[in-house]
């Protein structure tokens, strides 16, 4: 049922180490399932010394090394165990050894929670019957094996079905080291929540949450059509809708109370917001990006307000913003705080508001 | 032969290197290590994931220093976004933004240390020829009274006016200018820091430092220390070229936080479960108080007095509040009043007369250090009802302060804000609004997170900073420490670089 692979663990807690080997196919149920092989210290021999130390660790140079050969630019995903935007999230399989046997779905594999990848699902939940559609692929070491020139070709992430999972497998029988990448797509969440323990929503949990929603107008009351500008190639990552929505927050956070203090538009606040958050690291960018996409879109249904943020009159806003900024919620009181902060980074910047604080600036150079 | 100091930026095919010892991170703790080592002629290599900043790049602009010289541009913040942690990056780690405040560990703490948590050898008698070498090297001076600027004379006028315990701190600048830019990096070179002091030191002696290297990973084999892995940056700070340095020592000295985020990730041993437990950061909240006349907090030296009145190191003490000034400049500031709006810009007009105080915890709360899925330090932490009380204490005491130096109105930027305009109301005052979220809270001393002690179960190293399980491996920075030091935390963190730098010493000779 099956044919023998090593099997890498890409996961942080054991990165790069050997865990087990086994064979991987589907059960009567669809689950992964691995089997033990006995006979296999010859063959991971094969891999070479320049990859396998004393222990059968992965020196992580030479990992990375042989990896890039295979597969080029997807060194980051062994490095970290995390895959780039835009490419479905992966996980990698774990084996114990001492959980390898004849039809025994994998689990309980998952180490403490602190070794688990940032946002991925719990993967022993993963493998549970009827609650997830897991799908598993191979990334390997080529050693002259003509599958990975397929597996190549296929661009190596892509999501294979079961049936072709299995044949892989199969027609793996003399790789002496695979990688099992599995991408996982909840299939049935509600089951899924019902029979999942009460766990605690992070914080990127509920801004992904949040940012589906939005993604998804899953109320319809919302419109996400009629953005005008910025004007083309003025944006350096802000969507239309982002840049309209920092633009909204910046008039109102950053607003005047006197003709004296140029507006947020004088100081370009939007613009400085735009370049700031494009320097941003991947995660930190994707969480903000999300916050705004909550404030121009749900927040103001928490008001009572079934027009999105930038449609709302002054007075308006100011009342999505105080909920937020008072809001119960650690994390939309923590958001508005991180974005009240970086609209006054693009407002008190600019030596024209300095005057009307009384701050002389920089010294440098004038002594 | 002088070593050199390597951009990461500049690197475009990655180098084979080995050393005998690698240090990750060239803050307080690292820099003493690597000069140590080099003049010893150990072949050593420091690793430091920001850049390599000269002075003369420093502009004295939030918007422009921010990004380069902290982690996340100043916005790094607790898993529930409840506390702002600032924490440096580049050459010479936070001692490149700190304000300079130099104190030794308490005796009071080294006893605790000893008594609670099984370390040997670092009694404050055993330690004092270190803290000496330390501040001579530093140049480490009382500061002159006539150098306190409005801001702290608010806080000396008032804890005198109180009878509260106070007093002018020491610091390390020579040739110090008062701009007032400190946080943002010393642009007249006065700082007498890990970049300007221990790391020209080390490289003269044949040291190496590569800038812009981001360590991922430790690489082991059975039971010992082989290396490391990670990446070079390009000048934005995206990972650009691969690098593996062989070498049988790795001394982790990258922060409380980062040093163990990287422990965690390397799935280096921890049979106790104590890797990334213990974190304190001294957790801190300002009080703003509004004077008639200009105070102009953000020129001059940013903290020179101190009131101690409600701090005692003594174990179970419920004073526990160090009180410092804590002046910014416009972003800083604007981030920090409450509010928003024209309102908020109102509070801004007071820019020039209003004084910042902020009241710092010497925490009891324990958090925790866990590692992203990139490797980024999570840092879980959550302060609990006694921190929270003796905080509602320390902000009071704050407001105190300021009313007895003559503040017209003191207010604690809480959500909604407390204003109060007298001691009367004051006293009437109803803390129970103390606690995160509802009051902005900042730290910039992660500490304790692969705590020293020789007791392998409770501790993560050894007294002399050898991790208990993994051969080869040191830790040479703050996440030594078993506890809150309750204070500024550099000279511990020099010190203890220095203390660990013997053992390594040791360790390399053998090699």
């Amino acid at each position: 049922m099956g044919s023998a692979f090593d099997v890498i663990d890409l996961r942080r807690d054991s990165a790069l180490s050997i865990e087990g080997r086994g064979a991987i196919a589907k059960n009567d149920t669809g689950d992964a399932v691995f089997h033990r092989r006995d006979d296999d210290d010859e063959r991971a021999q094969k891999v070479g010394s320049a990859i396998l130390d004393d222990e059968r660790r992965l020196v992580a140079s030479d990992c990375v090394a042989k990896l890039r050969e295979v597969f080029g630019t997807l060194d980051h995903l062994l490095v970290d165990a995390r895959v780039c935007d835009g490419i479905e999230r992966l996980q990698v399989c774990r084996v114990r050894e001492d959980a390898l046997s004849e039809g025994t779905a994998v689990e309980g594999s998952v180490g403490p929670e602190e070794r688990r990848p940032e946002g991925a699902n719990d993967f022993c939940v993963a493998f549970r019957p009827g609650q997830h559609n897991l799908s598993c692929e191979r990334i390997g070491i080529d050693d002259g094996n003509p599958m990975f020139d397929e597996a190549r070709s296929n661009s190596g992430l892509s999501a294979t079905n079961a049936t072709r999972e299995a044949e892989h497998s199969d027609s793996h029988a003399v790789d002496p080291f695979v990688l099992i990448a599995c991408s996982m797509k909840k299939a049935d969440s509600s089951e899924g929540m019902a029979t999942s323990a009460p766990r605690k929503v992070s914080r990127r949990k509920l801004l992904v949450f949040t940012g589906a929603l939005t993604a998804a107008g899953v109320l319809g009351v919302v419109r996400n059509t009629g953005y005008v500008g910025p004007t083309a190639g003025a944006s350096v990552v802000l969507s239309k809708a982002e840049w309209h929505t920092v633009v909204a927050l910046a008039r109102r956070i950053a607003a005047s109370d006197g003709a004296d203090a140029p507006s947020p538009d004088d100081v370009s606040v939007v613009t400085f917001v735009d370049a700031y958050v494009a320097s941003m690291d991947a995660p930190v960018r994707k969480d903000l990006l999300q916050f705004f996409a909550y404030i121009e879109q749900i927040a103001p249904l928490a008001c009572g307000l079934f027009s999105r943020f930038t449609r709302l009159s002054a007075v308006e806003q100011d009342r999505v913003l105080a909920s937020l900024e008072s809001s119960s919620s650690d994390l939309l009181r923590g958001g508005f705080q991180g974005v009240k902060a970086l609209i006054f980074m693009g407002y008190y910047r600019d030596p024209r508001t300095w005057k009307i604080i009384g701050y002389d600036g920089p010294q440098v150079g004038r002594r | 032969m002088a070593g050199t100091i390597t951009e990461g930026r500049s690197i475009t095919a990655a180098p084979s290197l080995k050393a005998t010892v690698v240090v990750v991170g060239t803050g307080a703790g690292g820099s003493v290590v690597f000069r140590e080592l080099a003049k010893k002629g150990i072949d050593v290599i420091a690793l430091e994931d920001g850049g390599n900043h000269r002075p003369s790049s420093f502009t004295q602009r939030e918007d422009e220093m921010l990004p380069r010289l902290f982690w996340d541009g100043g916005g790094l913040t607790t898993k529930d976004m409840a506390i702002r942690v600032l924490q440096g990056r580049g050459v010479g780690g936070s001692t490149i933004h700190n304000t300079n405040l130099c104190k030794r560990t308490p005796d009071a703490i080294l006893e605790l240390w000893a008594k609670n948590h099984a370390l040997s050898g670092l009694r404050p008698a055993e330690l004092a020829p270190l803290f000496e070498q330390i501040e001579r090297e530093l140049s480490v001076e009382q500061i002159p009274d006539s150098l306190l600027n409005r801001n702290n004379d608010v806080l000396r006028r008032g804890s005198k006016a109180l009878g509260w315990r106070g007093g002018v701190l020491k610091h390390n600048r020579v040739g110090c200018q008062q701009s007032g830019f400190c946080e943002l990096g010393c642009a007249y070179d006065a700082k007498q820091n890990a970049a300007k002091i221990f790391i020209p030191q080390g490289v003269e002696a044949g040291g190496r430092v590569y800038a812009d290297a981001r360590v991922k990973r430790i690489i082991t084999t059975r039971g010992q220390v082989k290396g490391v892995s990670g990446e070079f940056l390009d000048a934005a700070g995206n990972e650009k070229t691969s690098f593996t340095i062989e070498a049988p020592i790795v001394v982790l000295a990258a922060s409380a936080t980062s040093s163990a985020a990287l422990a965690i990730s390397s799935a280096l041993p921890d049979p106790h479960a104590q890797l990334g437990r213990g974190l304190r950061m001294h957790p801190g909240a300002v009080v703003s108080g509004t004077f008639d006349e200009p105070i102009d907090g953000h020129h001059g030296i940013p903290q020179s007095y101190e009131c101690t009145e409600h701090l005692s190191f003594e174990e179970g003490s419920e004073k526990r509040i160090w009180i410092i000034p804590a002046f910014a400049h416009p972003i800083g500031t604007a981030s920090t009043l409450p509010g928003f709006g024209a309102a908020h810009m109102k509070s801004m007009r007071s820019y020039r007369n209003i004084a910042v105080l902020t009241a710092m915890l010497h925490d009891e709360s324990s958090g925790r250090v866990t590692a992203s899925d990139s490797g980024r330090p999570v840092l879980d932490y959550k302060m609990n009802e006694g921190d929270r009380a003796a905080l509602a204490k320390g902000l009071v005491a704050c407001a105190r302060i300021m009313f007895a130096a003559g503040a017209k109105e003191v207010t604690i930027p809480a959500i909604p804000p407390v204003t109060v305009r007298n001691v009367r109301e004051l006293d009437a005052l109803d803390t129970s609004f103390v606690k995160p979220h509802s009051v902005p809270l900042s730290a910039v001393h992660p500490m304790g997170t692969m705590r020293m002690g020789d007791d392998p179960k409770r501790a993560v190293v050894t007294s002399r900073g050898e991790h208990h399980q993994l051969k080869g491996l040191f830790v040479a920075d703050g996440s030594l420490f078993p506890t809150s030091i309750g204070g500024p935390p550099q000279i511990s963190i020099y010190t203890f670089g220095l203390h660990v730098s013997r053992a390594v010493i040791e360790a390399a000779q053998k090699q």
